[in-house]
């Protein structure tokens, strides 16, 4: 027994001194024997796009919010034609094609609105300081960060004055409660090979998707340190990177050849998005750090991921031909060789995490000891004690 | 398990010799006293034990949802309190209705072949004849013994009057059988005392209720079909035939639950059904995490007892537990388990961590919504597990130089100094603080801490002069306190017989522990040595003197028929 929980302990992502130094509002502190091994468990509790909002969105929109789906329809001079010929508002193309299906088949008689604001969130994904061309990037304008510095975060044009996207928002709100709600959304992040939370030169960076729920105290908030079994079911949801720790802010390398796939499931759909060049900056201080998740997004997989929401489009006040003209326009990144087409965006997101125990997959060794040796204990029909109270057959 | 209970007292010379040989110097065995006999108790069934008399009887898919009113802790166990528990019209309407709704789901379409050992002539009337061979069949295990002449008849009766009017004799025999299932009879638990033949015959409890007070202990539910049949034929005379049954019984998966239904009524464990804390301040601890913690504390105690065949007292310093998802939040400690799985899990070597005193169920449970409380630990220690009486605190303390923290009071031992200078204070917070603050490292949901306002917490303390530095160390004074000891045989005694023991039964358990003390406190042998007992099964009538069940030597009572 004790041989299995020793191999437990090894196999298991467990750190504690960040918590100690840094934990705030919760005081979750670790059992004195517990020894940390240098790794690094979080887990993605909120994804936002990254947008430099304030309370008035003209600030940043000087014509204020992009109109929506349903708005645009109104405004289309046959809309009337089209809504008795086809029966819904959304089938606004000549044959009455979904705006969200052939966005190009339908021009939007409200120009959108999009973001005026230099101040924007993200990362230099390009590493140039004025978003010239580049072989794996076509040229683009760049935000200034609040601190002065050059980043890439193009799908923020494309979202940014749509108001379901923004914070608050009908399609923000809904998307978080799901990554609560649903395990499809569950984003483990494990960082091994610390030696120092505060700096540390080199560390192993993975993503995994993980397969347990998340808990939420009576305030709201997660609650740190449940164990999070990664989903062996989807390995291609893995991604390595590598990175180190500065000042207790954890920096991934660029990797142009690092392709990150990772589930989504929003208003009930099951996607993913398909982000390259990943890069992360997470924050180690604090029980609920803020980090920046940006890359590379294609454009096919993330309209993919939009475009089946025909019906919350409208809810989100957002209008798929100006989306998608504006996705296309700004893609900045992987240019096609052939017409020159960019095809990903540069895409910045701010996500929460709290920290978490990282499980591994067992392998079927240790699962068939585990389960023999719990069958040899229990003389209950529950042997595997996957029920609350023992069973106990009459 | 066999070979285990035939190596119990009074009949196994070979296998004490082996023990007392491993135990050091054998000491010599002592006869057991005899014991003034106690009058027949008749307990109201819990509601663990009625679920699960109908589970057994039934089978676990007739639903038998009802909340049985709570029942004053007596003497330290609700069974005790049980005894003095009645039925008020408000307690026995949701009853009523449950039993109704039993016996339609037993006779309803998808059951009744199985229940019913025959077929009515014609099912829109009554038949008395098959409606007797099923109402005398479930009445015999719902009762725990033979209806008599009297009852099956108007059952019987009911029965054939309802089924004329419904024009159903299923319908008929579910009002009968709903009437059984409220009965008297069956909701509690009545024993009956018979005297042996014969001109010198003694006094003890009859076949139906020493096998219902068997199948109580040992199973928290009614007799099986085989106990009873050994009842019905005297079988629970003879020692040899009872060391059997007890034997069988142990081997059942049943015992599980028997060993958690003690456990849960002498641990208090039934308090966590409303066990909160303040959601400020322990985030992490959720209505799930207080079901869980409880779960922990049975997972542990039949893992130890039953599978590992563990003795008593190490429960208060095993490293081996059991671990939930939510629970390794508290503990914070990785469970690969998902949300609804238990892992078992080792506590280190190191890790203050071990024995039930430190889980997280004894650590909140003894606790404020909002802060720990080493008075009530300590207090929780001396009352439940060493079942020694802490008076209550008198009714013009002012708590407020406890309660609220000040800057020059950090921690819980620099405010509970206080009680020192204060006379009305200092005997009682004597017995518990010392204990209770070696538990001050885990905060009151039981969360690891070092220090309590920005001050280092001193864990030490002691017990009845013995000192310890830390959790661990008042884990093994309380497992080598002989309070313990005494408690748990006590304790053992009383929720088997539902009622105190009284100072007549002062020797029987000074020689019970002192057994024990011989052999080790497995439960096998804890509860073996009190149901073979000579007098455990001893009963005066409560209209006869107790010495009519001692005999001219003073050795036994009916019992002496055994041996």
């Amino acid at each position: 027994m004790f041989g299995r929980v020793a191999r437990t302990r090894d196999r298991f992502a467990i750190s504690f001194f960040g918590a100690l130094a840094f934990s705030a509002g919760v005081a979750i502190q670790p059992a004195a024997s517990q020894v940390p091994t240098g790794t690094i468990g979080l887990v993605i509790t909120g994804w936002h796009h990254a947008l430099h909002e304030t309370d008035d969105p003209k600030n940043e929109c000087s014509t204020g919010y992009t109109a929506g789906d349903y708005t645009n329809a109104e405004a289309q001079p046959d809309h009337a034609e089209l809504r008795r010929k086809f029966g819904h508002p959304y089938s606004r193309g000549p044959n009455g094609e979904l705006t969200n299906y052939s966005p190009m088949a339908v021009e939007d008689p409200i120009p959108p609105s999009e973001l005026t604001t230099r101040t924007g969130y993200g990362l230099n994904l390009d590493g140039t300081a004025d978003g010239k061309a580049t072989p794996r990037t076509c040229a683009h304008a760049k935000f200034a960060s609040p601190e002065g510095v050059q980043v890439d975060n193009q799908l923020a044009r494309v979202v940014g004055c749509t108001k379901g996207w923004r914070k608050g928002g009908f399609s923000d709100a809904f998307y978080n409660e799901e990554i609560y709600t649903n395990p499809v959304n569950r984003i483990l992040i494990e960082i091994t090979g610390v030696d120092d939370e505060r700096n540390d030169p080199q560390v192993e960076v993975a993503i995994y998707k993980g397969e347990d729920r998340l808990t939420r105290d009576p305030a709201g908030k997660y609650i740190p340190f449940l164990t999070q079994r990664i989903d062996a079911r989807f390995p291609e949801y893995s991604t390595k990177l590598r990175g180190r720790i500065v000042d207790g802010v954890l920096i991934t390398d660029p990797d142009p050849d690092a392709t990150a796939r990772l589930p989504i499931r929003w208003i009930a759909k099951v996607a993913e998005r398909r982000i390259r060049d990943l890069q992360l900056r997470i924050p180690l201080a604090g029980s609920w750090p803020v980090a920046m998740l940006a890359g590379y997004e294609d454009n096919k997989i993330w309209w993919n991921s939009q475009k089946a929401h025909h019906i919350a489009m409208p809810a989100a006040q957002n209008s798929p031909p100006s989306q998608y003209r504006a996705l296309m326009r700004y893609a900045d990144g992987y240019p096609d060789p052939k017409t020159g087409q960019c095809t990903a965006i540069s895409a910045a997101y701010r996500v929460e995490t709290v920290r978490a125990f990282i499980a591994h997959p067992e392998t079927p060794q240790q699962r068939t000891a585990a389960a023999t040796m719990v069958h040899a204990r229990c003389p209950c029909s529950d042997p595997a004690g996957l029920h609350g109270a023992s069973a106990i057959p009459s | 398990m066999m070979a285990a209970l035939g190596g119990l007292l009074f009949g196994c010379a070979a296998d004490k010799a082996k023990v007392g040989a491993a135990a050091g110097p054998a000491r010599t065995a002592v006869a057991e006293p005899a014991v003034p006999p106690a009058a027949p108790t008749m307990r109201l069934m819990t509601q663990s034990q009625y679920a699960n008399t109908i589970a057994d009887i039934f089978g676990t898919d007739i639903v038998a949802k009802v909340r049985f009113a709570p029942v004053n802790r007596t003497s330290g166990l609700v069974a005790i309190g049980a005894a003095k528990a009645g039925l008020t019209p408000g307690v026995l309407d949701p009853l009523d209705a449950t039993a109704r709704s039993m016996a339609r789901q037993i006779l309803d379409t998808r059951h009744r072949d199985i229940f019913v050992p025959c077929r009515p002539v014609d099912a829109a009337t009554r038949d008395d004849a098959c409606a007797t061979a099923f109402l005398a069949g479930a009445g015999r295990r719902l009762y725990r013994r033979p209806m008599t002449q009297a009852e099956l008849a108007g059952a019987v009766g009911q029965a054939g009057q309802a089924a004329e009017r419904s024009g159903d004799f299923y319908a008929g025999l579910a009002f009968s059988l709903g009437g059984m299932l409220v009965s008297p009879q069956f909701l509690f638990i009545t024993e009956t005392a018979e005297r042996s033949p014969g001109p010198t015959g003694v006094w003890g409890l009859d076949g139906y209720s020493k096998a219902s007070r068997l199948s109580f202990l040992l199973w928290d539910s009614a007799p099986d079909e085989d106990l009873l049949k050994t009842a019905e034929r005297g079988g629970l005379e003879s020692p040899a035939a009872l060391r059997r049954q007890v034997s069988r019984m142990m081997a059942s998966p049943r015992f599980e639950r028997g060993l958690r239904a003690f456990f849960s009524d002498y641990l208090d464990l039934e308090s966590f059904d409303t066990l909160s804390k303040d959601g400020e301040i322990y985030p992490a601890f959720s209505i799930k995490v207080a079901q869980e913690a409880r779960e922990q504390v049975l997972r542990t105690v039949v893992d130890h007892l039953i599978v590992r065949k563990g003795d008593y007292r190490d429960l208060f310093t095993t490293k081996h537990t059991f671990m939930s998802s939510d629970l390794g939040v508290i503990y914070n400690v990785p469970v690969n388990r998902g949300s609804q799985g238990w892992q078992p899990y080792d506590f280190g070597a190191d890790d203050p961590r071990g024995g039930l005193l430190t889980s997280v169920a004894f650590l909140a449970q003894h606790s404020h919504p909002g802060r720990s409380s080493p008075t009530r630990r300590g207090r929780a220690m001396r009352e439940i597990l060493l079942c020694q009486n802490v008076p209550d605190p008198p009714p013009d303390v002012d708590f407020s130089t406890f309660e609220e923290p000040s800057a020059k009071m950090m921690t819980a031992r620099e405010r509970l100094s206080a009680h020192a200078t204060v006379p009305t204070c200092r005997g009682c917070h004597a017995l518990t603080d010392p204990m209770g603050l070696a538990l001050e490292n885990f905060d009151g949901a039981g969360q690891w801490r070092k220090a309590e306002h920005g001050m280092s917490i001193d864990p030490s303390g002691s017990l009845n002069k013995v000192a310890f530095k830390d959790p661990a160390g008042l884990g093994r004074a309380v497992r080598d306190e002989p309070a313990l000891r005494t408690c748990i045989v006590n304790r053992l005694y009383g929720y088997s017989t539902g009622r105190a023991p009284t100072p007549g039964d002062a020797p029987l358990l000074k020689y019970l522990q002192s057994e024990l003390d011989r052999r080790g406190y497995r439960i096998e042998d804890m509860l073996g040595s009190i149901i073979l007992s000579r007098s455990y099964f001893a009963v005066a009538p409560a209209d006869r003197p107790a010495v009519v069940a001692i005999n001219s030597r003073g050795t036994g009572n009916s019992h002496a028929a055994r041996n």
